[in-house]
């Protein structure tokens, strides 16, 4: 299916939700719409099942404007964040709504709504729980129930709304894989809403990253990783250090001026991960920082660091090296490299 | 609980005597006075003709003005809990001028509206008959349903709609099988509260009714024509009849309840079956 979406922009009140997103999906993605809490995306995701009528612009599914569009013909699934399952219906009955409220002429006879509700039962792996009401479930399965109702309705384009955002972390893992092989059991487009960067990272073929109501940067997870177009599409994604940073021979090279030659030789603070600073022998271009504070988190070892007589703190992350591998002590200096910095046009400090 | 159990059980028994002496005991002396001389008096004042036209006359006024309040009631409530709409809490307190004004000055507000010098009420018998009548039952019954509806439907939320609409069903479908269902205990509640006050209401439906015998006598007015009359017993035997419907009204409403409460129950004690 293609999706269009020209100019949308959505106020409420003072608070301008939507500015000019305009963005069209091909073939049939899995999306996901992330960034922080307040940035739009769901006010987005609601624009497109259109739930909420835009100030200006236009949703089109295959070229057409889904205001011409009757709610049963524009086939959206839709999950909510808090399901909303029908809660006086038993889950079988919640699944079938969408095929008995058909017109007479497009709903399918008793025998086959059961054949089709037990096959999405199945699906879901809810077949036991069939004659169950919502609120004997738990929120796992609630999750499932309410995938497998807009699932019902066949959808062209299925639309889900923080749809792990209540779950505990285990059932998210669990459910976010199961929402990837649905996905492409069901061959249609898909769009997430997530405040999650590993969530999204993980199941998404897009993401579409919103901040303040406006598309920031959309691309694969592998674009938005190596090619952030902006310090907060950076900052968004994962942990970060500012380093102060000069260009010499083409080449950007972090180090620690003294404040006076800051303004006059041109440095600028760069950006770092975690894991691109890494352990080194004192050399040219390594730095020496004072350990402050040191974890070890699974594989990794997270270190704090700071630079000495100086108030810039670094964040370290390394990996546990089997072997003879002391970690160093807090109090102790270390040396350390940054592998890649990343420099942006106008970094705030 | 702090209180000494000297105090906890003065309390109680206090309750107790206010309640027997202000409420229980007036309603008991209306029974017994009603029966007092067995039951075929009482029998007689029942099948008197005014018993059974007023009985008509105030069970039609509940059959025509219940459904239609519950409608009026369905529709504020809809309105007032799913959507943001401007003077919103204007509205909610209009809700309650019904029962904030005295009954009273509803009707004469009526006679004013509906009279034969009013443009609404000069093409037709509307006052003194039953039209003026229905829209006293209707004034006074209008906040019932929609109050007992509000709040259940703002809880609940908007979300569920949406699903229902998302998932193709139109605006009576989900009036019907989703918005309605979720708020049934609620609108029966307020359906019952309804029922009790138009059979009851005295105040409105006097001054709108002209008290024209054997035309536009209810219940309430009947109990109050016998008793200016000093026909004691009739009159006591109609109050007794308007008592009985109270508390079958009230044995309904205990029921509901029960009921409500026990379907939740059931489900907890599915959902933990220790």
């Amino acid at each position: 299916m293609k999706l269009e979406v020209l100019h949308v922009s959505k106020r409420f009140g003072q608070h301008l939700a939507l500015d000019q997103i305009s963005f069209t999906l091909n073939g049939n993605p899995l999306v996901a719409l992330l960034g922080p809490s307040g940035s739009g995306k769901t006010t987005l995701l609601r624009v497109l099942a259109g739930l909420e009528t835009p100030d200006h612009g236009e949703v089109r599914f295959d070229g057409e404007d889904i205001r011409r569009l009757q709610t049963r013909q524009r086939g959206i699934g839709f999950v909510f964040q808090h399901y909303a399952l029908f809660r006086h219906m038993t889950i079988s009955e919640n699944i079938a709504f969408g095929l008995e409220v058909k017109p007479a002429t497009l709903r399918p006879h008793p025998t086959e709504i059961q054949r089709r509700v037990h096959a999405l039962l199945r699906l879901v792996h809810l077949d036991w729980l069939a004659d169950r009401y919502p609120d004997e479930l738990s929120g796992g399965q609630r999750q499932r129930a309410a995938l497998a109702r807009a699932l019902a309705v066949e959808p062209r384009i299925l639309m889900l709304d923080e749809p792990f955002g209540a779950l505990d972390s285990t059932v998210r893992k669990e459910l976010r894989r199961e929402l990837r092989r649905l996905h492409d059991a069901a061959g249609i487009t898909s769009l997430f809403v997530t405040h999650d960067v590993e969530e999204a990272c993980e199941i998404a073929d897009q993401i579409i990253l919103l901040h303040q109501g406006r598309i920031v940067q959309m691309g694969t997870p592998q674009e938005l990783w190596t090619q952030p177009v902006s310090p907060f599409v950076f900052r968004f994604l994962g942990g970060f250090s500012l380093i102060p940073a000069i260009r010499r021979n083409g080449v950007w090279i972090a180090g620690d001026p003294f404040p006076s030659q800051r303004q006059a030789e041109g440095w600028t603070l760069a950006h770092v991960r975690p894991w691109d600073l890494l352990p080194a022998k004192p050399q040219e271009n390594a730095l020496t920082a004072c350990v402050e504070s040191l974890q070890t988190v699974g594989p990794r070892l997270r270190l704090r660091l700071h630079l000495p007589n100086s108030h810039i703190r670094l964040h370290a992350e390394w990996p546990t090296i089997p072997g003879p591998f002391a970690p160093p002590t807090p109090g102790t200096t270390v040396c350390v490299r940054p592998v890649r910095l990343w420099v942006f046009p106008t970094t705030p400090a | 609980m702090t209180e000494p159990p000297a105090v906890r059980r003065l309390l109680i028994a206090l309750t107790f005597f206010l309640v027997s002496v202000l409420l229980l005991l007036p309603l008991a002396a209306v029974l017994i006075e009603a029966f007092r001389d067995g039951f075929t008096p009482w029998f007689r004042a029942i099948r008197d003709e005014e018993t059974r036209q007023a009985l008509r006359l105030s069970v039609l006024l509940t059959l025509c003005a219940v459904p239609l309040g519950a409608l009026f009631g369905i529709s504020a409530a809809w309105c007032l809990s799913k959507f943001q709409i401007p003077g919103e809490s204007f509205l909610h307190s209009l809700l309650d001028l019904p029962l904030a004004v005295s009954p009273v000055v509803i009707g004469m507000a009526l006679v004013l509206t509906w009279g034969p010098h009013s443009p609404l009420g000069r093409h037709g018998t509307i006052l003194f008959a039953f039209p003026g009548m229905l829209l006293a039952v209707l004034f006074v019954t209008f906040p019932y349903v929609a109050r007992e509806l509000i709040p259940v439907m703002a809880i609940q939320g908007t979300e569920e709609e949406e699903a229902a609409a998302l998932s193709g069903a139109g605006f009576l479908c989900i009036l019907r099988r989703i918005t309605l269902p979720n708020a049934k205990w609620a609108l029966l509640h307020g359906l019952i509260l309804s029922t009790a006050r138009s059979l009851g209401e005295f105040g409105a439906v006097s001054v709108v009714s002209g008290h024209i015998r054997g035309h536009t006598i209810t219940l309430p007015l009947l109990v109050e024509m016998f008793y200016n009359e000093y026909r004691l017993r009739d009159a006591f035997a109609v109050a007794s009849l308007l008592t009985l419907t109270a508390l079958l009204t009230l044995t309904a409403k205990t029921t509901l309840l029960r009921l409500s409460q026990r379907r939740t129950a059931a489900l907890t004690c599915r959902k933990n079956p220790l």
